[in-house]
C-alpha cells in the first residue's frame, strides 16, 4: 500500500534534519514507542505499541535511518513483528524550504504480514497516513520546543508526547483541516 | 477466532460504567453490541484486560422526541431504529440509513452508540449523523458534555471520546417542514459496509431555491466528513439536474479517498460523486 | 421394481431438519472427556529460513501439554501424500509442520497442545520463530523466469511437470487450413472454496486395544483412513475414520492435509484425545484454493464458424506444495478440450509451477470449469471474428445426436446427449430473438445490456477405475433388519448432497417401504465397507448404482423367502407395497416384515437360502458419464458505477435420469451461485510478499442471497447407458456451465465499447476502468 503526504514544521530545514537523526527525539516522536536503542549507525530496535481504536498490538522491530543527502533526502526503513503479524514500512523522507518552515514531504509504502494481512488493509492506509501525521505533529511540537528554549533561554523541556496524544490527535485533525490535507 | 483472557463487568449504571473506565482507562473497553468488538477479540487484534458491558444499563436504549431533536439511546439497536416510529417520521434519513447496514444479524445486535463510538471509516451512521448535524452526549468522570458530530470524528476509528467516557446519547434535530433526505450507498461486496456512503439532507422553497443542505459522506476516507464544497454549490441556488451534477463533483474536495483491495482511491473518488448526485436526486425527488 | 412412489419426486431432504435446528453434530459438537486441543503457530511469510523457534516460554504456561516443531517430527509422521502420478512429476517432501523453511502464509510451523483453546493460542502467542526472509515468487510466470528464487532446495526451478499431448487429427495442418485463427489469454483466477464448516480433527487412540479413531470433516473417509495408517506407520484395520456431519467441501476436503495426521499422531502420543477446529482465517490461509491456470489459447476455424483446431498452452500454478489431487487437476482441464464441441485437432501444454502460495487441488468442478470458460469464450470471440451469432457458432460446432458415442480428440468418448436440445430449449425458455431486438434497441439509447451463453458438456461419476488415482467404483450395503427396517450402507460420504434423502427414495420404491423406514449410513469406516467418497459428481451415479445393485441382490432373497412363507413358486409371487401376495390365491399375503423376521429368526429356510437378508455390491462403472446443458444469462452494467446486474438466468440441465428433481435443482442453483462468485466477485489475492490478502470474509466476497437472481430451471433428460438407472451426476454442472455464461453476457454488454475480453472476476470497478476508456483487451 502506497502512502504519501506533506507536511510543514515552523522551523529551519537544518534544524528539522537534526531533530529526525536525534534518537532521543524519534524515541518521544515516534507513536507508541515503548523503547528505542541504537544498535548501529541509525539503526534502532524499538518496541512499539500501536494502535488504532479499538485494535491494539505491541511490535518488536528495527527502524534503520539513512541520510541520503543530508539535510534534505532520508531513507527510512522500518520492520515490526508482533502477534498479530508483521508490519513492513519503507519509505523517503524529502526537506523543503528555507528560513522559518520546512514542509517534509514523504512517499513510501507500507505492508501487513501474518494474521492482520487481510483484516487490517482496509484501514493501513488510513493508519499509516494517521501514525505519519503524529510523528510530524510531535516533530513540530520538538522544533518549537527549542525555538522557544532559544527565544526565552530557558533550558529545553521536551514535549511530553504520550500524555499530549488525545490533544495532538485533536490538532492533527485541524491541521488537516487548514493545510486541506 | 480465540479471544485472550479478560475481566468481564456488566455495570448497572452509566455512573459504575465510567468508574470501571477510569480505573482502568486504556486497558479497558467498552461493550456495546459487539458488532465491531468481537470480531477484534476473537482476532486477537484488540486485547483488554477489561470489558465493560453496557448491555445491563438499563435505559440506554430509547427512542424519544425532546423538544426539537430526536434522542437516541447509545444501546439503541440499528433494527430498532430502522423500524422505529419516531424516526421515521421526525428524521427518515437515520431510518433510512439503519436499513442498509450489514444484514439482519447486525442490525439486531449493532447499536448506534457503538456505531459512531468505532468511526469505521466505512460505518453509516456516522455520514447520517454529520448531515443531520447531530450532537453526541458524553458522559465521563467529570460529568457529561456535548459534542457535535463534527467535532466527534478525529480520525481512522478515532473520536474525540475519551478512554475513560462512554457514549450515552445522540440527538438530531426533528426534520423541518419540507425537509428531503436520502441515504444512498454502494455496498462493499464481502461485508455490507459502505464501499461509499452519502447521507443527505436537504430544503428547498417553491422556486426550488435550496434553503439548507447538508452531505456527509462514508467510506471514503479515513473518516465520515461534510462535504462542504458540495453544500456551498448548492446553497442559494436553484436546486435542477444541472445544478446537483455540477456540486455533485465537488464531493471529495479537499479529502484524500482511502485506496485497498476493495476499491482503488479514483473509484471512491468516483462513487463518491455518483453518490452524491444520487442521493441528492432522490432527496430533491422528495423520496 | 415395486411400483415408484418416492423416485422422481420431489421429496424434502430428510437432513434438513437436524441441519437447519442446528441438531446435527459436526466434529466440533464432538466432546470426549480429557479432550486437549491444538493451536498451531503458522508462517507469516511467504518465503523464510526459519533461523531459529523458542518454544522454551510456551512450554511453561499454565495448561500446555506440549509443544512441538517440525524437527521434533521428523522421521515419525511421513510426508502429506500426493496421489497423483505422471511422468516426471516432481514430488517435494511436505512435512506436517515446516521443517527448516517456509513456502507459503499458514504454513504450520509449531503445534501446541493444551487443556483448552485460550490456554493452546496464549500460549502459541508465546512462541517465538526468527525467520530470515526469501525472495518470494507468487506470479506464476514470474515463477518460470530464469533467476527467479526457487521454492525447493534440490530443484532446477519450479517447474513440477510439463504435460504435453496431441490427439485427433494433425493440430499444425488444422492451422494451416485455417481462414481465420484466434488467440486470446484467459485467467482462471484462483479462488478459495470456502465449506461453510471449516475444517476439523479429533482423535482418540485407545493403546489397549491398539485402536485409533479419528473424527474429520473430510469427503473420503475411507481414503484418509487408508492414507492416514500410511503417515503414521499403523495397521489399516486398527485406525477407524469418521465422518460426522461435513458442512460442504466443494473439493476442498477431497484430500489428506497434515493436521489430520498431527491430531492422530498427537492423540497417540500424549494418549489423551485431542481436537484442532480451524478458524475461518486459517481455512482460507490453508485449506487448499481452487481454479489458478493460465490459459493461452489458439483456435483455428473455418469461415463457416467450425473449429478445426485448438492449441492451449496451460500454465497451472499448484502453490507450495501438492496436496492430495495438485498435480492431477489441470491435466482433467485438458481432457475436457472438447467441450461439447467436435473439434477434430486438439492440442495441449500443461506447465505446473510451484509459487510461494497454499496449494491448488479440486475445487467444484475441477479443472473442468476451466476448459469450459476456455471454450465457452473461444466460441464468443469466434463469432465475433466471423460477425455470427454466438448460437449458430455452437450449432454448427455440436456433434448430432445420432453421433454419439462420439469419441473425442482428447480421448474421452461422450456416452449420449443431445446438445442442440438443451441449447434451442434454453432459447426458447429466454425469449432469445426477441432479447436480441431489445438489446439492439437499449444499445441504441446507450444502455448497456449483455446475453450471455454457454453450453457446456461435464464429465460426471468419477469414474472408471483405471482412470484415477484410488479406485473410481463405488460400494454399498443394503440391509434389511430383523424388524422390517432398512439400513443403507454407502461408501460414498455424503455431505450436504440429499443422499440420505435419494438412496432411500431409491431403496424404498424398490423395496416397498416406507422412505422414513430407510436409514442411510455413511462416513463411518468401522461401519461401512471400504468406498471411495463424494466429489466429481459420483456419489448418484456411481454410489446410487451401487446401491442398486445391492437392493437388487436382497430383493431376490426377499422374494425367496416371500415364496417360501406363502408356499408357492417364486413366479408366483407378486409384489405389493410393503407386502407379498401369491398370484395363485391372492387372499395369502406376507407382509415385509415378516419376510425380514423369517429371514433372522431362520425357523425354516428356502432350500439353498442363507439366513439373514442383507447384500452388498462394489459397482465399478464402465465409462464416466456426460451431462450437458445450456446457461442463457442477460445482463445490465451501470454505466456510472460500473456494477453488474443479472436480469434473467435460465439454465437447461440434463443429467440424465433424476430420482429427486429437488436435490438436482438444488445442486444447479449452488453451482450457479459459486459460478456468479467467480465470475463477478471471488479472487484469492496474495500480494507480491506472498501475503494473503483475501484471507477472511471481510476482504473475500462470496455471493449472499441478494446477489442471486432469480433462476428459472429447466431440464432435459438424456439417460446414461453406463449405469442401469441412467444417472448422471449433477454436482458441479451449475458452476460448470455458468461461470462462462456470466462472463459472456457481461462482456457482450460491453462490446459496442469494443471490449473484447476481460479477465474475472468481473468487478464494478473493473468494468467502471473499461467505460472510462482504460483498455482490457480491445480490438
Ligand atoms: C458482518 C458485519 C457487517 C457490518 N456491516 C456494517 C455496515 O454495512 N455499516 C455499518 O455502519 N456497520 C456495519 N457493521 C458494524 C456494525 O454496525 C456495528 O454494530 C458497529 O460498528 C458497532 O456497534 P456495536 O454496538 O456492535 O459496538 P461494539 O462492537 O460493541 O463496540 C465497538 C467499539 O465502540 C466502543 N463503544 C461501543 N459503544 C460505546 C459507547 N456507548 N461509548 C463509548 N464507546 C463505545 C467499543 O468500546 C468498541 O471499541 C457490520 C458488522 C459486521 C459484523
Amino acid at each position: 500500500m502506497k502512502i504519501a503526504g506533506k507536511h510543514a514544521v515552523a522551523a529551519e530545514r537544518q534544524e528539522v534534519w537534526q531533530l529526525l537523526v536525534d534518537p532521543e527525539v524519534l524515541r518521544r516522536c515516534t507513536p507508541g514507542v515503548e523503547e528505542l536503542r541504537e544498535v548501529g549507525d541509525g539503526e534502532y530496535d524499538v518496541v512499539m505499541q500501536l494502535g488504532v481504536g479499538a485494535v491494539r498490538g505491541r511490535y518488536e522491530g528495527r527502524i534503520k535511518v539513512k541520510p541520503e543527502e543530508p539535510g534534505t533526502t532520508m531513507r527510512l526503513d522500518v520492520e515490526g513483528r508482533g502477534s498479530q503479524g508483521i508490519v513492513r514500512g519503507k519509505g523517503v523522507l524529502r526537506l523543503e524550504g528555507e528560513n522559518e518552515g520546512t514542509e517534509i514531504a514523504y512517499e513510501g509504502e507500507v505492508q501487513l504480514g501474518g494474521p492482520i494481512a487481510s483484516v487490517g488493509q482496509r484501514m493501513l492506509q488510513s493508519t499509516a497516513r494517521m501514525l505519519a501525521g503524529q510523528f510530524f505533529t510531535a516533530l513540530a511540537a520538538e522544533a518549537a520546543a527549542r525555538q522557544r528554549a532559544r527565544v526565552t533561554g530557558q533550558p529545553l523541556r521536551p514535549p511530553k508526547h504520550g500524555i499530549l496524544r488525545n490533544f495532538i490527535r485533536f490538532l492533527w485533525s485541524l491541521l488537516k483541516r487548514w493545510f486541506g490535507r | 477466532m480465540i479471544p485472550s483472557a479478560f475481566d468481564y463487568y456488566a455495570p448497572k449504571t452509566v455512573a459504575e460504567a465510567v468508574a470501571l473506565l477510569r480505573e482502568y482507562g486504556e486497558q479497558a473497553k467498552v461493550l456495546a453490541g459487539g458488532q465491531s468488538l468481537l470480531p477484534l477479540l476473537k482476532l486477537r487484534l484488540a486485547s483488554p484486560r477489561v470489558v465493560v458491558d453496557l448491555g445491563r444499563i438499563a435505559d440506554l436504549a430509547y427512542i424519544r422526541r425532546e423538544g426539537e431533536e430526536v434522542a437516541i439511546g447509545a444501546m439503541t439497536r440499528h433494527e430498532e431504529v430502522e423500524r422505529s416510529d419516531v424516526v421515521r417520521q421526525y428524521c427518515r434519513l437515520l431510518a433510512a440509513t439503519a436499513a442498509t447496514i450489514g444484514d439482519v444479524q447486525v442490525r439486531n445486535r449493532g447499536t448506534i452508540g457503538g456505531s459512531l463510538a468505532h468511526a469505521d471509516p466505512a460505518g453509516d451512521f456516522p455520514a447520517a449523523v454529520l448531515a443531520l448535524e447531530g450532537r453526541m452526549k458524553v458522559v465521563g468522570p467529570d460529568g457529561e458534555r456535548w459534542i457535535a458530530a463534527e467535532d466527534f470524528f478525529l480520525d481512522v476509528m478515532t473520536t474525540a471520546l475519551k478512554a475513560d467516557e462512554i457514549l450515552t446519547e445522540v440527538r438530531v434535530a426533528v426534520d423541518g417542514e419540507g425537509a428531503r433526505s436520502a441515504y444512498e450507498k454502494i455496498r462493499q461486496k464481502a461485508t455490507g459496509f459502505a464501499l461509499c456512503g452519502v447521507a443527505v439532507r436537504l430544503r428547498v422553497d417553491e422556486a426550488k431555491v435550496c434553503q439548507d443542505v447538508a452531505v456527509g459522506v462514508t467510506g471514503v476516507g479515513a473518516k465520515a466528513y461534510r462535504a462542504r464544497a458540495v453544500e456551498e454549490a448548492l446553497r442559494g441556488k436553484e436546486v435542477t439536474e444541472a445544478a446537483i451534477a455540477s456540486a455533485a463533483a465537488e464531493a471529495v474536495q479537499g479529502v484524500e479517498p482511502n485506496e485497498d483491495a476493495q476499491a482503488s482511491a479514483a473509484y471512491r473518488a468516483h462513487l463518491a460523486r455518483v453518490c452524491t448526485r444520487r442521493a441528492l436526486s432522490r432527496a430533491l425527488a422528495g423520496s | 421394481m415395486g411400483e415408484r412412489r418416492y423416485v422422481g419426486e420431489a421429496i424434502p431432504r430428510v437432513e434438513d431438519r437436524r441441519l437447519v435446528t442446528g441438531t446435527s453434530h459436526y466434529v466440533d459438537d464432538i466432546r470426549l472427556p480429557g479432550m486437549l486441543h491444538v493451536v498451531l503457530v503458522r508462517s507469516p511469510y511467504g518465503h523464510a529460513e526459519i533461523k531459529r523457534i523458542e518454544t522454551a516460554k510456551a512450554e511453561t504456561m499454565p495448561g500446555v501439554v506440549a509443544v512441538l516443531t517440525g524437527e521434533a517430527l521428523r522421521g515419525r509422521i511421513g510426508s502429506i501424500p500426493c496421489a497423483s502420478e505422471m511422468e516426471g512429476l516432481k514430488v517435494p517432501e511436505h512435512p506436517v509442520l515446516a521443517i527448516g523453511r517456509v513456502r507459503y502464509v499458514g504454513e504450520p510451523v509449531v503445534a501446541v497442545v493444551a487443556e483448552d483453546r485460550y490456554k493452546a493460542q496464549d500460549a502459541a502467542d508465546q512462541v517465538e520463530v526468527e525467520y530470515e526472509p526469501l525472495d518470494v515468487v507468487v506470479d506464476v510466470e514470474r515463477a518460470l523466469e530464469p533467476g527467479a528464487p526457487v521454492i525447493h532446495e534440490g530443484m532446477d526451478n519450479n517447474v513440477a511437470f510439463v504435460l504435453r499431448f496431441e490427439g485427433g487429427e494433425a493440430l499444425k495442418a488444422a492451422f494451416e487450413q485455417a481462414d481465420a485463427v484466434i488467440e486470446q489469454r484467459l485467467i482462471n483466477q484462483r479462488l478459495h472454496p470456502v465449506a461453510m464448516e471449516p475444517r476439523g480433527v479429533l482423535a482418540e487412540y485407545w493403546p489397549g486395544e491398539d485402536r485409533l479413531t479419528v473424527w474429520s470433516s473430510t469427503q473420503i473417509p475411507h481414503l484418509l483412513r487408508t492414507q492416514l495408517a500410511a503417515i503414521l506407520g499403523m495397521a489399516e484395520h486398527r485406525v477407524r475414520v469418521i465422518a460426522p456431519e461435513v458442512g460442504g467441501g466443494f473439493g476442498s476436503k477431497l484430500n489428506v492435509y497434515g493436521e489430520e495426521a498431527l491430531v492422530a499422531h498427537l492423540a497417540r502420543e500424549l494418549r489423551k484425545p485431542v481436537k484442532w477446529v480451524e478458524t475461518r482465517r486459517e481455512n482460507m490461509m490453508s485449506t487448499i484454493h481452487g481454479r489458478g491456470q493460465i490459459n493461452d489459447v489458439r483456435v483455428a476455424v473455418a469461415r463457416d464458424g467450425r473449429v478445426l483446431g485448438l492449441d492451449v498452452r496451460i500454465l497451472s500454478d499448484l502453490g507450495a506444495y501438492h496436496q492430495l489431487l495438485t498435480p492431477g487437476i489441470p491435466p482433467l482441464t485438458g481432457l475436457m478440450l472438447s467441450g461439447p464441441y467436435k473439434i477434430p485437432a486438439i492440442g495441449y501444454e500443461i506447465v505446473g509451477v510451484f509459487t510461494n502460495a497454499m496449494s491448488t487441488d479440486a475445487y467444484r468442478g475441477a479443472g473442468r470449469p476451466e476448459a469450459t470458460y476456455l471454450l465457452e469464450r473461444v466460441m464468443d470471440l469466434i463469432a465475433r471474428e466471423l460477425k455470427m451469432d454466438p448460437v449458430e457458432v455452437r450449432m454448427r460446432n455440436f456433434p448430432r445426436p445420432e453421433e454419439f458415442p462420439y469419441e473425442t480428440a482428447t480421448g474421452l468418448v461422450y456416452d449420449s446427449g443431445n446438445y442442440q436440445a438443451a441449447l434451442q430449449k434454453a432459447l426458447e425458455v429466454v425469449g432469445y430473438e426477441q432479447l436480441r431486438r431489445e438489446q439492439a434497441e437499449r444499445r441504441q439509447r446507450g444502455e448497456l445490456m449483455g446475453i450471455g451463453i454457454s453450453s457446456y458438456v461435464e464429465i460426471c461419476a468419477l469414474g472408471p477405475s483405471a482412470a484415477l488415482p484410488a479406485g473410481g467404483w463405488e460400494s454399498a450395503t443394503v440391509r434389511v433388519e430383523p424388524t422390517g427396517k432398512v439400513t443403507v450402507l454407502t461408501g460414498a460420504s455424503p455431505h450436504g448432497q440429499g443422499q440420505e434423502t435419494s438412496f432411500a427414495q431409491l431403496v424404498a420404491d424398490e423395496l416397498g417401504v416406507a422412505l422414513e423406514d430407510v436409514y442411510v449410513v455413511h462416513g463411518d469406516t468401522a461401519v461401512v465397507p471400504y468406498g471411495i467418497g463424494t466429489f466429481g459428481s459420483r456419489a448418484t451415479a456411481v454410489g446410487g448404482t451401487a446401491v442398486y445393485e445391492a437392493v437388487q441382490m436382497v430383493k431376490e432373497k426377499v422374494r425367496s423367502f416371500a415364496a417360501h412363507l406363502l408356499g408357492v413358486d417364486w413366479e408366483d409371487v407378486e409384489e405389493g407395497v410393503g407386502e407379498y401376495r401369491s398370484r395363485r390365491e391372492p387372499e395369502r399375503v406376507v407382509s415385509f416384515r415378516e419376510v425380514a423376521q423369517a429371514a433372522y429368526l431362520a425357523k425354516s429356510l428356502p432350500p439353498g437360502v442363507t439366513p439373514g437378508l442383507e447384500a452388498t455390491y462394489f459397482f465399478e462403472p464402465s465409462n464416466f458419464t456426460f451431462p450437458f446443458g445450456t446457461h442463457v444469462v442477460v445482463v445490465e452494467i451501470d454505466r456510472e458505477t460500473g456494477e453488474v446486474k443479472l436480469k434473467r438466468y435460465v439454465a437447461v440441465d440434463d443429467c440424465g435420469r433424476v430420482i429427486n428433481p429437488l436435490l438436482v435443482e438444488g445442486q444447479i442453483h449452488g453451482g450457479i451461485v459459486q459460478a456468479l462468485g467467480q465470475a463477478l466477485m471471488e479472487e484469492v489475492v496474495y500480494d507480491e510478499w506472498g501475503q494473503l490478502l483475501s484471507g477472511d470474509l471481510s476482504s473475500y466476497a462470496v455471493p449472499r442471497a441478494a446477489d442471486v437472481p432469480w433462476m428459472e430451471t429447466v431440464r432435459t433428460e438424456t439417460p446414461t447407458t453406463v449405469n442401469p438407472m441412467g444417472i448422471k451426476g449433477v454436482g458441479e454442472a451449475g458452476t460448470i456451465g455458468a461461470t462462462p455464461a456470466i462472463v459472456n453476457a457481461v462482456i457482450d454488454a460491453l462490446s459496442p465499447l469494443g471490449v473484447r475480453h476481460v479477465d474475472m472476476p468481473l468487478t464494478p470497478e473493473k468494468i467502471w476502468r473499461l467505460l472510462q476508456g482504460e483498455a482490457g483487451s480491445g480490438g
